[in-house]
């Protein structure tokens, strides 16, 4: 016999991420944004670059999308898990 | 990543221009091609992938209909390339670091310190004997075994300590006063002697210290030679008065003796001066090992001449010093002209001359009491002659 007894009282994920205190950008993919003071910023779970010019980077994230302000924007390393962002940052918004 | 690993795998700037340059550092990503310093100019990105990367991209920039122009090449891969021609120069040097190292392996000399009685040529040649001659590979050598050799070989040495410093095999020893060694020797034969203190000069004694043994002399006593001045000897009385044992013990005390010596020299009034022509010839010599190679070819033109040789050793690193050096002799010809001293010049030498002895004495804590010196003048020499009347001290 199920250890549940209808499929209503199974818990929810959300509940189980919160019971377990799992790190939600692995279980989510939420991107995870690091901002060291107005220069650096460090992006992790992260699709691509959509748009990239010196004023101005957008990046697909996995669920949303993220635009980085600034001016003289230049990435200093960029791999498949995280990319670092140089330069004088303005804003970053999430579209 | 580590710049130094960057550096040795080598990487390039590439220019990415075309339709949609931000998709193809989307797909590097994708495809694990780590890419740094992305930036944009008027005519695309611009950006940095290493070596191995950049053959990767082809397909790549296929897929995203863009191009890739190649700024610039940076790392040891390209150095070497461009190096290429000078191929010979690189071997050399890796030839040399070779040779360097195996060289700094084995020790190419010996240095001995702090003896006195025991020459260096007389350890090297034991050394030799036991089959330790320059150069020998460092590993081979038990030192400890060494300094055992050594101390059994010469009983003078009361401490040693043998190491290696760099390619130098450095020797540090203490010898015993050998005096005292010599002195037991030559009184292994005779009755009891070695337990006296005995006069090594003739004269008068002029104080008398005794500290142990039984003294033989009194102040103002003449003594000649070996007499003996303390005896060790001492005899255990019974209650008759006849002498029941003789305590053997080492005579100790001062005894001051004075004595009286004599030195007498001359001085050649005509000598044989050098005059220096000002011609000078300079010769090389290259010492690798024990060969010394001869860098002038042409014959010696001087008859008499003076050689002055400077010793360089060029390889020495720290502590290594490899057996290669170049010596720079330095020959000024001269002749010889007669020539004369003038009396103040000949008062000069007699007086360094006398200054010397007087120096000599002092070493061996020999006081000076009265010094009387004659001098005689003939035409071709002075004699000298110096009276000394002298305080020896004789301790034990």
């Amino acid at each position: 016999m199920s250890k549940f007894k209808s499929i209503k009282h199974l818990p929810k994920k959300d509940e189980v991420v919160e019971f377990l205190e799992l790190p939600r950008d692995t279980v989510y993919h939420d991107s995870v944004v690091t901002i060291i003071g107005n220069s650096r910023v460090i992006v992790e779970n992260y699709k691509g670059i959509i748009e990239y010019s010196l004023d101005k980077i957008v990046l697909q994230g996995k669920k949303q999308r993220i635009q980085i302000l600034g001016k003289k924007l230049m990435i200093q390393y960029y791999t498949n898990t995280d990319m670092k962002i140089c330069g004088l940052i303005d804003a970053i918004q999430y579209l | 990543m580590n710049h130094w690993v960057i550096y040795l795998k080598g990487y390039m700037t590439i220019l990415v221009y075309g339709v949609a340059p931000w998709r193809f550092v989307t797909m590097c990503g994708n495809h694990h091609i780590y890419l740094w310093n992305v930036s944009q100019n008027k005519d695309g990105f611009v950006m940095n992938l290493s070596l191995a990367d950049y053959k990767r991209i082809k397909n790549l920039l296929k897929k995203t209909g863009t191009k890739a122009v190649v700024l610039k090449e940076v790392g040891l891969p390209y150095f070497l390339f461009r190096m290429k021609r000078h191929s010979l120069f690189f071997i050399c040097l890796a030839i040399t670091c070779m040779l360097l190292f195996l060289s700094s392996l084995f020790v190419w000399d010996v240095k001995i310190y702090g003896n006195e009685y025991v020459s260096d040529n007389e350890i090297i040649r034991t050394l030799e004997e036991s089959h330790v001659s320059v150069p020998f590979f460092s590993k081979t050598i038990n030192y400890f075994k060494l300094e055992e050799m050594i101390r059994e070989e010469f009983p003078s040495v009361s401490w040693i300590s043998v190491k290696r410093d760099g390619s130098v095999l450095k020797i540090y020893l203490k010898e015993e006063v050998l005096k005292n060694i010599e002195m037991k020797n030559e009184n292994e034969t005779s009755d009891f002697p070695f337990y006296n203190i005995v006069s090594p000069v003739d004269g008068q004694i002029i104080n008398i210290v005794v500290r142990r043994g039984i003294p033989k002399v009194k102040r103002g006593d003449s003594i000649e030679k070996n007499t003996i001045l303390i005896e060790g000897n001492m005899p255990v009385y019974a209650e008759d008065g006849s002498i029941l044992e003789n305590q053997k013990m080492q005579a100790a005390g001062d005894v001051y003796i004075s004595t009286k010596k004599e030195f007498h020299y001359s001085i050649p009034v005509e000598y044989e001066r050098k005059d220096f022509t000002k011609r000078i010839r300079d010769v090389y010599k290259i010492r690798i090992g024990n060969l010394w190679i001869d860098l002038d070819f042409h014959r010696n033109p001087y008859d008499k001449f003076d050689e002055v040789t400077y010793i360089w050793n060029p390889i020495t690193i720290g502590r290594y010093e490899l057996p290669v050096s170049i010596m720079h002799c330095q020959k000024k010809e001269y002749t010889i002209m007669n020539a004369k001293y003038t009396e103040k010049q000949l008062l000069n030498i007699s007086k360094n001359q006398n200054d010397l002895i007087d120096k000599k004495l002092l070493e061996k804590t020999i006081q000076i009491k009265q010094k009387d010196v004659t001098i005689k003048k003939y035409n071709k020499k002075w004699d000298i002659t110096v009276w000394l009347q002298l305080i020896e001290k004789i301790s034990e």
